[in-house]
Parts: structure tokens; sequence; C-alpha cells
């Protein structure tokens, strides 16, 4: 079953065709990021133009690489939530209308879903069930996986994501956009524990998250304590900071992270999402949960950012779950919450 | 031009909540609350506040909406929770700001960057005065603002 899949949930414009949930025909991706960069940040109305004038190409060159006319796509599936409205609304409009034209069935995907499957695309041999993280720019939630189409949610940030945090410090310490890659780079060598910032564990029973306090303890270390005498910061400091912010941003998520499979009972940790092409939580979390019993699976950079391979792959397993959408389908911005 | 303007010290998190939910019990569909202040001033804390005040059932339901740009929260009326943090060129329209303005009451962060365009609103700044003292200042911009501060108890 040859499954084409469509995403457009933020900054990427993507299309890829994967055959039975497993086998990557295609991984076509076009990023607005420099885009966005020019301007430091996202113009909506620019993101749905883009994503309007992009989708159509992008999705034309992942049947071509594939090898797959749209005739022998046997189904569509499409990021419908959350994310920017118009951004998704894009992708969802594309696909229904592929859908009406060609009678092939149709899914929507929960983007944070697809991150999950990734790391079965990337790790075949992975098995259900398993404990998953997905932590990027908008997101940071901790799931019991308990198969391809079952995850219950066990936590998730109460106010800022955690590549938030990471964009707003490097926003703070002037060192550009994205944030995760620039705080990385910065950190790269230096000791995380010459400046130490707040873990905020929300009590020991938790598992959600909270990140928005160690942004603000960055904010008050660089402005001084009344918020208005900014420091001139030599690149030294600079580093230090960045490493001490990403020490206390990654303890967070691998202690929670491992609390969870504790609590569980499960062995398996699975990381997904933008963050989790941070190198020290990738080491941290594989030594720590190596001492722990659990064995951590981190894809590769390019299945933790957006792409449609994961949106294409889960949607098989969705389809043939019997979870087809009609084209009623809808995009919905925000994630519904569990309680 | 301001009648009315109104400041409230604020010494923890916790009472900027407690603050804001004062307010948030006074809203009603159709209200714009503006909020500005720099990183870490306590404009996502005051939302959930304000959230909880307008019948949200659980604080934790309100998260930064930096990048999905807004949220939206069930209460005794819809909270519509924006943050222009990282949009560089505010378009409200785009954004959706006008659809459901009349049904909901709406809460804006990083809300200078759209400025007069929000139209009538209750700005709130927010300034650190300490690491965890805030100074709030209330300005009603329009009618249906001045209306809002004065049902709201201080």
């Amino acid at each position: 079953m040859n499954i084409l899949g469509i995403e457009t949930s933020c900054d990427e414009t993507a299309a890829a065709v994967v055959r039975d949930g497993r086998e990557i025909l295609s991984n076509a991706v076009q990023s607005q990021i420099d885009l966005h960069a020019i301007y430091g940040g996202v113009v909506p109305e620019l993101a749905c133009r883009a994503h309007i004038e992009a989708v159509v190409p992008v999705v034309e060159k992942a049947l071509e690489e594939a090898g797959t006319p749209l005739s022998r796509v046997d189904g569509i599936a499409v990021t419908c939530m959350p994310g920017l409205v118009g951004a998704l609304l894009v992708g969802v409009t594309y696909a229904k209308s592929l859908a009406l034209a060609t009678g092939k069935p149709l899914v929507g995907v929960d983007h944070i879903h697809g991150h999950i499957y990734a790391v079965n695309l990337a790790f075949p041999e992975l098995e259900y069930p398993f404990i998953s993280l997905v932590v990027s720019g908008g997101h940071t939630s901790l799931y019991h996986s308990r198969r391809e189409v079952e995850h219950e949610l066990l936590g998730s940030t109460t106010d800022d994501a955690a590549g938030e945090a990471f964009d707003k410090v490097a926003k703070i310490l002037g060192i550009g956009f994205p944030g995760g890659p620039a705080v990385e780079r910065a950190a790269r060598g230096r000791d995380p524990a010459r400046i130490e910032f707040a873990r905020t564990m929300l009590g020991p029973g938790s598992l959600d998250f909270s990140f928005s306090g160690v942004k603000t303890d960055v904010l008050y270390h660089v402005r001084g304590q009344d918020g208005k005498h900014p420091r001139a910061l030599s690149t030294g400091e600079v580093a230090d900071i960045c490493a001490g912010f990403q020490e206390a941003v990654v303890d967070v998520l691998v202690e929670k992270a491992l609390r969870a499979c504790a609590r569980r009972g499960v062995r398996r940790l699975a990381v997904g999402g933008g963050v989790a092409c941070n190198g020290r939580l990738r080491e941290k979390a594989a030594a720590r949960g190596a001492a722990a019993g659990v064995t951590t699976y981190f894809p590769p950079g390019r299945f933790c950012t957006d792409n449609a391979a994961m949106i294409a792959g889960l949607g098989y397993h969705l389809l043939r779950a019997g979870r087809a959408d009609d084209l009623t389908l809808d995009a919905v911005p925000t994630k519904l919450h569990r309680r | 031009m301001t009648l009315m303007e109104a400041v409230a010290d604020s010494t923890s998190a916790e009472n900027t909540r407690q603050l804001a939910r004062k307010l948030g019990e006074a809203l009603r569909p159709g209200d714009v609350v503006a909020l500005s202040g720099d990183l870490g001033a306590g404009k996502t804390q005051f939302v959930k506040g304000l959230a909880l005040g307008a019948g949200v059932p659980d604080a934790d339901l309100v998260t930064s909406p930096t990048f999905v740009l807004m949220n939206r929260y069930e209460g005794r009326l819809p909270v519509r929770h924006f943050d222009f943090y990282r949009v560089e060129q505010v378009d409200l329209a785009s954004l959706g700001y006008f659809d459901l303005l009349d049904e909901s009451a709406t809460v804006v962060e990083w809300a200078e960057k759209a400025g007069g365009a929000l139209g009538d609103r209750l700005e709130i700044l927010f300034e650190a005065t300490g690491p965890t003292l805030r100074r709030l200042t209330f300005r009603p911009l329009g009618e249906r603002a001045r209306d809002l501060l004065s049902r709201a108890p201080s």
C-alpha cells in the first residue's frame, strides 16, 4: 500500500510516499526557515502563501522521486493538527481536493503522533509498548505508546515548550535563530556546572513540564536582579550560560522521561521532534537510560524535524485501523488537552 | 484618551494569577486584554489567572501560544489567547483576530506589536521591579475597556 503524506503545519512544506508504513520511497521537504530568518520571526501571511506556492511542486516532486504516479497511490494522509491554522489549512485543503478528484481514501494525522512514528521509521526493530517524548518548538509531551495508533498522554508542558525556551534564550543572548542549534554550538566543550539554572520538577509525582522559570532565570542572570541592567557578556560567559541552560533543560527532560518509564514498567524510550537533534540530550538520555535499564531511540536529524514520511507512515496504520476521514476533515490549531 | 489608570504591584507569580483572576471574572464577550512586557515578566502567568476567572477549569490548560500563535480555551465564555512574540509583521486579519472577536474574550501577549489595530482594549503593562516583583499598569483604551475595568473588583 503506497501512502502519500502531506505536512504543512508550520515552517516546512513536505510531501512523501511511504510503502506499507515502512519503506520510504521519497521524502521531499521545502523549508521556510531561511525566509523567516530574514525577518527573525514568522510572518503568518507569508508562511501561508509560501505553503500555497510550494505544496503542488513538493507533492509532484515526492510522487516523481518515488516513481509512483497518483494513480498508484492507495491513500492520502495529511497533518490536520496542531499548528498554525492557516498553514494547516493549505495541506488539508489540498489533500481533500486530491481525495475528491481521485476517490482515494483520506486520513488526518496528529503531527505529534507523527513525530513518534518517525522513531519507528528509523528503527523498524523498535517494539511497542514504549514511552515517547516529543520535544520541539511548539511541543513537549510524554506518552505511553501502546501501538502505532494508540498513545496515552502522560504529561506535557504547563507553559513554554522546550524548543521555545531554547529560542527565547538564544534571543536574550543575541546568538541567532533557530535557538536550539545556536545554544548547542555555543555550549560545546564548556562546563555546564559553572552556571547553574533552575530545574523545575513540579513535584515528585508530576510528569508535566515547565520551562518558563529557567528562561526567566537566564534573563535575570544576564540583565541583573532588577532586569534593567544588562551587562556586557564575554563570549566565554555566553558559552557558559548556554551550557548551564542546556543542561538544566536536558536534566528535566531525561528525568521525567525515565520517571514515566519506571512508572509504566516500560524499558524503551523513543524521542522525537526538533529538540531530539540536541547532542547533549542524546548523550544524557542514553547514559542515564542505560543505568536505569532503559534503551533509548533517537532517530537521525532528518526524522526529528518536520517531514511528511512520518505522516505517510502513520497514515498507513490509521487507514488499516479503519480511521479514514471524509471530506469534512478540518484543521485543528490547538491540540485537545487530556483533562 | 486615558480616563483612568490603575496600578497594581505583584509580589509573585501566584499573586499575578490572583490579580488576573479577578479581572477574568468580569470578562464579557468582545473584551480585549492587551499585555505588554519583557520576557519573563509574567504575561503567561497572568493569562492562567485570567482564564480561571473566566471559568476555564484548569490553569494547566493555558500554555504559551508562541509557536501556534493562538490557543483557545472553553470557560464560561470562549477565551482566545494570542501571542505575537515570534510574529514579525502582525497582520491581524490573517491571524484570524477578527473572527469570533465578538463571541469570545481575547487576551494578547506581545500586544505592542499590533498596537492600535487591536481596537478597544484594556492595556496592561508589565514591569519588573525585582526578581519576583512586578508592577502592572492597567490602561483602558476605549469605552468597553473602561467598562471592564470598572466591573473588576480591585
